[in-house]
């Protein structure tokens, strides 16, 4: 199925629940050439039918209900090579995920650079695709 | 005249003479043998002057005859019918020492004692008128000059005619009978008057036992003429109790004729029944025939009483000895026991002739015997107080404790007579006092053993006790602490340690005062000194009792305590600013976070080629919408952190609300919740600070959304609800979320029950009411959810 989506158009996922956030991300990545969903919550994600067309997947930290920290737990069993990458507001959420032993987790912190995303977010799509 | 013959005057004669002898003899028979001859030879010598008289006129012819008139020893003499002196013997003459013719002339004058003369006369003459015996006595005078007593008995010789022809005399000596009959009459005066003032009462009765006399002393004792006495009778005299037993004896005497002896009670004048005694002894004539009853009463009322109260005090004295609850006994000088008291048998169980036989000490506990033997026989040798203590054995065989006591009883030389002695049972006090004096060593040991200094005091606070604890930290000896104690207590505490010290002392509270005690190197150690006043039962204080316990170690403690805890407040500080300071870059980070994002886009929007201007214009909006909203933030931080006085102005807070309600459109859009308002109409304004309360309705209406969001319910209203009173605006904002378990924690700062959430807001909002004099508050909501209200005061309750 990777194999046929064209390959200078992945699909990102953004999960927050600040609207601003959503709002912000959809543009600088479509301005990258990305195709963007926005999700409000990681329920709202996981809800979706369609996980298989995402290429990575962008979620905030802390959200009501489910938080980043769960959302990657729950994506990791259905989609292990769907590559992950985490924006934080604050930093005691981080300092608790460090406590989890997620420190390999690759966390943004709010306010980020928009480049440096991007960028990861290249190296992290090609990273999953040498996988398959 | 008939003369009559001389044979008939001899016949007469003779008569007169056998007569008078007669007379003379029958009187003489109390006088004795010897007087009976010489009136027999008298009575011979009468019937030879009748034989002499019978033959010849008067003048002695017979010289035989003459012989025997002239030497009879006793006087005769002859009077003519006229009373003429016609003859007296030559005793007459001799014993008066006169002549015939000097008597005859004189008619005796002189001769006669002059106070007996009138009356001879008197008789004389009486005797010659009515011609009868004449017997008078009467003193004569001897021719010494001294008088004796005579006694004439002249005999008249009558003739036919009854008339006297001739008067015979017999004069003889009654001198010695007179003196005799005088003393006796004397003596009897002498005997009558003594029985009349002996201080004794007197009384006599006949044969038969009536009383017939009674002295006067008995008369004034008995209140009785002597008449009213002797008819009275005993029965009149005696108690009626004692009359039967009495008039028993009485007559039982004058039955057998023996002593009588009687006691009773005799009614006195004045109606007092006295005891007296009574005897009474026969009085027997020569025949041995009871002729009297003699007797006397004594009283002797205040002797039978004196003994009667003796008696009776010996009575009472011996039932005090029996029993008094107490051994008693007495003891011989040498020490052998002659009397125990009844409770001596009884608590022994042995039978008074054993415990008399000494066997008392039988019962003394073998360990006490031999020892108080000793000391008793030493006592009784020396006659010293003997006292001691032991155990006697009791009839259970139980050993009980007595206190014993002797003391001598001695005569007026000091020498003992007997022993009298006591046994006190002090078991129970004893055994009470052995338990108190084990308790008070025990207590002792424990003021010594406990790890504490313990001291008492005086009700005024001077030391008399410390313990052991006290002088060995101390090094200071117990007389040392009375006058320095208080040197001992940390100069930086001495002063406050007198102040409370002398308080309490003075108002007798229990003390607690932690000070610093000097130890016997020098060292400070920290104390705490409990004092407890012991009252007696009128709450007087009696003494104070003050424990010390060594505090130093949880002084120490304490202090570390505290040092922790305010290192732990720093801490909970440092973390609350770095929690607020995470919370706060949360606030703001999020716009900036989409500035930068967006700032970024438009930056590729318009170097794409060809640029995107629409998109670029669209983003760059938003980075301004975004900034002003982060710039917002601060603002509302800053005012927050900075207690600046709110920008408060006039406002109906409807429309705030109504405000806050379009503002969060955006956040309803997405969710299945809808939010209603139910708005007061009439609501008064209220002076706020326009963002600071938006903030506050923001905050819970976001909590509302949260709580349903997280709960799904697609039917699940928010409302929004304004009333108000005289004093008040009340706010109240309700969802049918999940509630809040724990309503009065929701205001702490980082309590929260959301994941996502960080604790701010509603502490945040908490401070904000309560800077505008409000209150804001949760409870549960009905049927279910929570209840978020605050309450503003009206502008006018503001003012």
């Amino acid at each position: 199925m990777s194999s046929l989506r064209p390959a200078l158009m992945p699909t990102i996922a953004v999960v927050d629940d600040d609207t601003r956030v959503l709002e912000s991300l959809e543009q600088l990545l479509e301005s990258a050439k990305y195709k963007v969903r926005l999700f409000a919550s990681a329920d709202d994600f996981l809800n979706a039918t369609c996980l298989t067309e995402f290429d990575c997947l962008i979620s905030d930290v802390s959200m009501p209900g489910t938080d980043g920290f769960g959302l990657i737990r729950r994506v990791k069993q259905m989609r292990p090579e769907l590559p992950v990458l985490l924006i934080s507001g604050g930093h005691n959420r981080i300092v608790d995920a460090e406590a989890e032993g997620n420190t390999h987790q690759v966390i943004f912190k709010k306010p980020f650079d928009g480049c440096a995303l991007i960028i990861a977010i290249e190296e992290a799509i090609k990273a999953s695709r040498s996988f398959d | 005249m008939s003369r009559i013959s001389t044979a008939q005057l001899a016949w007469r004669g003779f008569c007169a003479i056998a007569v008078i002898g007669i007379a003379i003899i029958l009187a003489a028979s109390r006088g004795g043998a010897l007087m009976s001859c010489f009136f027999l030879t008298v009575a011979a010598g009468g019937l030879y002057l009748g034989r002499l008289f019978a033959s010849a006129p008067i003048r002695p012819v017979d010289s035989d005859l003459a012989l025997l008139l002239e030497s009879i020893p006793g006087m005769v003499l002859v009077n003519g019918p006229n009373g003429e002196l016609e003859y007296v013997n030559r005793q007459v003459l001799d014993y008066v020492g006169k002549s015939f013719d000097d008597l005859k002339s004189s008619r005796w004058a002189g001769v006669i004692y002059p106070e007996d003369y009138e009356r001879i006369v008197n008789a004389w003459h009486h005797a010659r008128q009515a011609n009868q015996t004449m017997t008078i006595a009467f003193r004569l005078r001897h021719f010494d000059g001294t008088y004796r007593w005579f006694k004439s008995r002249n005999q008249p010789l009558l003739n036919e005619n009854g008339k006297a022809i001739r008067w015979y005399a017999l004069i003889f000596d009654i001198d010695q009978r007179k003196r005799a009959e005088d003393e006796l009459r004397e003596s009897e005066r002498q005997l009558h008057q003594f029985i009349e003032t002996i201080p004794a009462l007197v009384w006599r009765a006949t044969p038969e036992g009536q009383l017939d006399y009674g002295n006067s002393r008995l008369l004034d004792y008995t209140g009785k003429s002597s008449v009213a006495l002797c008819s009275g009778g005993w029965e009149a005299l005696i108690h009626p109790s004692e009359v039967e037993q009495a008039a028993h004896r009485w007559f039982e005497s004058i039955r057998s004729g023996r002593s009588f002896e009687g006691m009773f009670r005799i009614r006195r004048a004045d109606g007092e029944f006295r005891w007296t005694q009574s005897v009474g002894e026969p009085f027997r004539d020569a025949a041995g025939q009871i002729t009297h009853w003699f007797g006397l009463l004594l009283d002797i009322d205040e002797q039978t009483k004196a003994e009667q109260t003796i008696r009776d005090g010996e009575q009472q004295l011996r039932l005090i000895v029996e029993t008094i609850p107490a051994l008693v006994w007495r003891a011989k000088p040498n020490g052998t026991i002659d009397y125990v008291n009844r409770r001596v048998s009884e608590y022994t169980g042995m039978s008074e002739i054993d415990l008399v036989n000494s066997l008392l000490l039988a019962s003394v506990h073998p360990d006490d015997a031999e020892t108080n033997l000793g000391m008793w026989q030493h006592d009784c040798n020396y006659g010293t107080s003997h006292e001691t203590s032991y155990r006697l054995l009791r009839a259970d065989g139980e050993y009980r404790w007595f206190q014993v006591r002797a003391e001598p009883l001695c005569d007026d030389d000091g020498n003992v007579i007997s022993w009298y002695g006591v046994l006190l049972d002090i078991d129970d006090r004893r055994k009470a006092e052995d338990a108190l004096r084990a308790s008070e060593r025990e207590l002792r040991l424990i003021a010594e053993t406990i790890p504490a200094i313990l001291t008492t005091r005086t009700a005024n606070g001077a030391l008399d006790y410390v313990n052991q604890h006290l002088v060995e930290y101390t090094g200071k000896s117990p007389s040392e602490l009375v006058h320095t104690g208080f040197n001992l207590v940390h100069p930086d505490d001495r002063e406050q340690f007198l102040r409370i010290w002398r308080q309490s002392i003075q108002n007798g509270k229990p003390y607690r005062i932690d000070h610093r005690l000097q130890r016997a190197d020098g060292a400070y150690r920290w104390f705490r000194a409990l004092g407890e006043p012991l009252r007696d039962g009128a709450g007087k204080v009696l003494r104070w009792y003050d424990l010390l316990i060594d505090i130093d170690e949880s002084k120490s403690m304490e202090t570390a305590l505290r040092n922790t805890q305010a290192r732990l407040a720093h801490t909970s500080q440092i973390m609350a600013v770095a929690e607020l300071s995470a919370s706060i870059a949360h606030e703001i980070n999020q716009p900036l976070a989409a500035v930068v994002a967006n700032g970024r886009a438009c930056q590729t929007w318009l170097t794409n080629s060809p640029p995107n201007i629409e998109r670029a214009l669209l983003v760059a909006e938003r980075i301004v919408r975004d900034g002003e909203g982060a710039a917002a933030v601060v603002r509302r931080i800053r005012a927050l952190f900075k207690q600046t006085a709110p920008a408060k102005e006039r406002l109906n807070l409807n429309g705030l609300i109504m405000e806050v309600h379009r503002l969060m459109m955006d956040d309803f859009i997405n969710k299945p919740v809808t939010v209603s308002l139910e708005l007061d109409g009439d609501l008064p304004l209220a002076m706020v600070d326009r963002i600071q309360i938006q903030q506050v309705i923001i905050n819970l209406l976001r909590n509302s959304l949260d709580a349903t969001d997280s709960l799904n319910a697609s039917a699940a209203p928010i409302l929004i609800r304004t009333r108000h009173d005289e004093r008040e605006i009340v706010v109240e904002v309700c969802d049918q979320g999940t509630g809040i378990p724990e309503p009065d924690r929701v205001f702490d700062p980082f309590f929260t029950t959301k994941n996502g959430g960080m604790g701010m807001g509603l502490a945040i909002s908490k401070s904000i009411v309560e800077a505008h004099e409000g209150r804001l508050w949760a409870a549960r909501n009905q049927p279910r959810g929570t209840k978020m209200t605050f309450a503003l005061p009206t502008d006018d309750a503001s003012q």
